[in-house]
């Protein structure tokens, strides 16, 4: 009665998929680490429930193992372990301190709880099935995680019985400005409220009745598009959500695919020199652990030390396996999931974002050693990066190190040509040693820059200098202040 | 000594409970019931209703509730950027008072004996039909603002919840 049965064919899409997504949202957390523990300060969500306070490191650590034990999840390798292990370190991330109040990481924990129950393996054949029969997958935890979709649907529908969401107001003051919220206006935004509603109310049932579920996959992931397309900063969790109603999908399209798909496999598998490959895998899996620590210039020794302690248990498990061929497969599960850190790292700014606000949050609470550190951890992403040299050419210079100060402005002025204020800094700085001379040229190289910056312009006065002449050797400004 | 026979209505109930106290049953049922009940704590329970957690009131229009928060120790303003993260600010911005509360415990700590107290200013979202479109200077969120309630105002070291 409870038992929810699945093509095996449609939970290895839906687990590819949904883990795959959550490997590379672990990843782009990393940036957020820095507020954990910053002062010293944490509120954790339930009082009552001891847990160990997070700080930046262990978020840090916690985030990179996520992305390597979920791409593994993802690719069915050590589930058993790796699951378990990840929904653990996720539940604690999330309930050691109310930084994380977003709903969906608490629904994405709660799936992750109900998951570590699905089977690893197919249902066993029925009796006098032949090979090619469609393998499926039986189990109580695939109902479970629909129902809890269901239920923060009903919830998040229930919420919505308020005047300011009925009238539109909510929804007039969220959405952004472009074509979407063109389209809602001219639909109406109350209309379009009282539709969002609906259609809550409607996927807290269908998403969990067999009947209901074409048409609940049409409003649920066009209600997710919608989401996603309003512009609010929730991450991939629409793209999280649409990955659930792969679980919806009619069984024949999986089955189909399937069966087209196998045999051009098995063909490929033929021509392809497996033991090989199954050797090959070791190193390879090794190196790009190894890569991950040397590519990405974030603290992720321990992640890796990790990783490697869980490839040995792997390993071993998989020599005293009698199925043949896991050894092979388990190294390039590996190799896949050290590649998955090392690719988003590639493709976005979470390793420079990830010092950028650390620096930012430790210069705030004026702890100067360790925003020192964050500075220079930048510099490894960005050697010529303007925001890290002139915020070390001002420790260095509040600490009294002033040549080492100006060869930091210096640098910084290097580094963006357009911003004015490491010039201005440099001119304190020249000052405090008495040298007019240069102090001068620096302040009038930085109004070349910003020629409106008065306090500059009294400096220069009072040193005798004059003001450099509109337009001569301007470049584009960027207004001196902070950025981060 | 004659033993009283169970009723069909008890034996029903013992076959029931028997059957809940099973693996996954018992397990699958605790889930829902908790799942289906701990929102309504929000409604029902929760004295802060800008702490939405556990809630799923996704879109929901108290989130849009904006507080300035303004912290002293004897008087004096305390720079809450200097003391607490950003993120701790913007929480307590959105009128969260376990925060606000756990930020007032940290000041009377770090300053014992003398008062903290916390003021917030809170403004919650109105109807859009109630005010008209926005001057073009403002913004929406800035726009649609209705009257203010305040929270706090005494000592936080004597009387430490909001």
């Amino acid at each position: 009665m409870w038992a929810l049965e699945l093509s095996w064919a449609k939970w290895l899409s839906f687990r590819f998929v949904f883990f795959g997504l959550l490997a590379v949202d672990a990843f782009l957390q990393l940036p957020h680490a820095s507020r954990y523990g910053a002062g010293g300060f944490n509120v954790a969500h339930v009082s009552a429930v001891p847990l160990p306070e997070p700080g930046r490191a262990s978020i840090t650590f916690v985030h990179g193992a996520l992305c390597i034990l979920f791409a593994l999840v993802a690719q069915g390798a050590l589930v058993r372990v790796a699951l378990p292990l990840a929904t653990a370190l996720y539940g604690w991330a999330y309930f050691s301190s109310q930084l994380d109040s977003y709903q969906h990481h608490y629904l994405v924990w709660l799936l992750l709880v109900v998951l570590c129950f699905a089977p690893r393996a197919p249902d066993s054949l029925p009796a006098g099935a032949g090979p090619s029969a469609t393998r499926r997958v039986t189990s109580w935890a695939f109902r479970l995680a629909l129902i809890q979709v269901g239920i923060v649907y009903a919830w998040a529908a229930i919420s919505k019985i308020d005047t300011l969401w009925l009238d539109g107001s909510a929804l007039y003051i969220q959405i952004q400005d472009g074509w979407v919220r063109s389209l809602v206006g001219s639909i109406g935004f109350e209309r379009v409220a009282v539709m969002v509603m609906g259609v809550e109310l409607f996927l807290a049932a269908a998403v969990w009745i067999r009947p209901l579920r074409v048409p609940a996959i049409v409003a649920g992931v066009g209600l997710h598009v919608g989401v996603e397309l309003i512009g609010l900063e929730i991450g991939l969790f629409s793209y999280l959500m649409i990955a659930v109603y792969l679980l919806l999908v009619p069984d024949l399209l999986y089955t189909a695919t399937a069966a087209q798909i196998t045999p051009l496999l098995g063909r490929l598998g033929r021509r392809l020199p497996i033991a090989a490959l199954a050797h090959a895998g070791w190193p390879i899996a090794i190196a790009l652990l190894v890569a991950a620590v040397v590519v990405i210039p974030l603290p992720f020794g321990g992640v890796v030390a990790v990783a490697v302690v869980l490839l040995l248990a792997g390993t071993v498990a998989a020599l005293l396996s009698p199925a043949r061929g896991r050894r092979g497969r388990l190294a390039w599960a590996f190799a896949l999931a050290a590649a998955v850190p090392i690719v988003v790292n590639a493709r976005t700014d979470v390793a420079s974002d990830y010092y950028r606000y650390w620096a930012g949050s430790a210069r705030r609470l004026g702890d100067d050693a360790d925003a020192r550190r964050a500075y220079l951890g930048l510099l490894e992403v960005e050697p010529g990066s303007e925001y890290a040299h002139y915020y070390l050419g001002k420790l260095d210079s509040d600490a009294g190190r002033l040549d080492a100060a100006i060869d930091h402005y210096r640098r910084a002025q290097r580094g963006d040509p357009t911003r004015a204020r490491a010039f201005f800094a440099e001119a304190d700085v020249r000052l405090r040693q008495n040298d007019r001379e240069l102090a001068r040229a620096a302040l009038e190289a930085g109004l070349r820059i910003e020629p409106a910056n008065a306090q500059a312009q009294g400096q220069l006065t009072s040193l005798g200098g004059t003001r450099p002449s509109p337009g001569a050797g301007r470049v584009e400004a960027r207004v001196t202040g902070d950025d981060d | 000594m004659t033993r009283s026979v169970p009723s069909p209505t008890a034996e029903r109930a013992r076959a029931a409970l028997r059957w809940a106290w099973r693996w996954p049953q018992g397990f699958m049922m605790l889930f829902v019931a908790v799942q289906l009940l701990l929102p309504l704590h929000y409604y029902l329970a929760r004295l802060d209703s800008h702490d939405e957690r556990f809630a799923w009131r996704m879109f929901s229009p108290t989130r849009m509730t904006t507080c300035s928060v303004a912290m002293t120790v004897d008087g004096q303003p305390v720079a809450l950027g200097q003391e607490f993260h950003q993120a701790w600010i913007e929480i307590a911005q959105r009128g969260r008072r376990r925060v606000v509360e756990a930020m007032g415990a940290r000041l009377c700590k770090k300053h014992a004996g003398k008062a903290v107290i916390a003021r917030l200013e809170c403004t919650p979202i109105v109807s859009r039909h109630s005010l008209g479109p926005p001057p073009p200077t403002m913004t929406r969120s800035a726009w649609l603002r209705g009257r203010p309630y305040y929270m706090g105002g005494f000592d936080l070291c004597t009387i430490p919840e909001l």
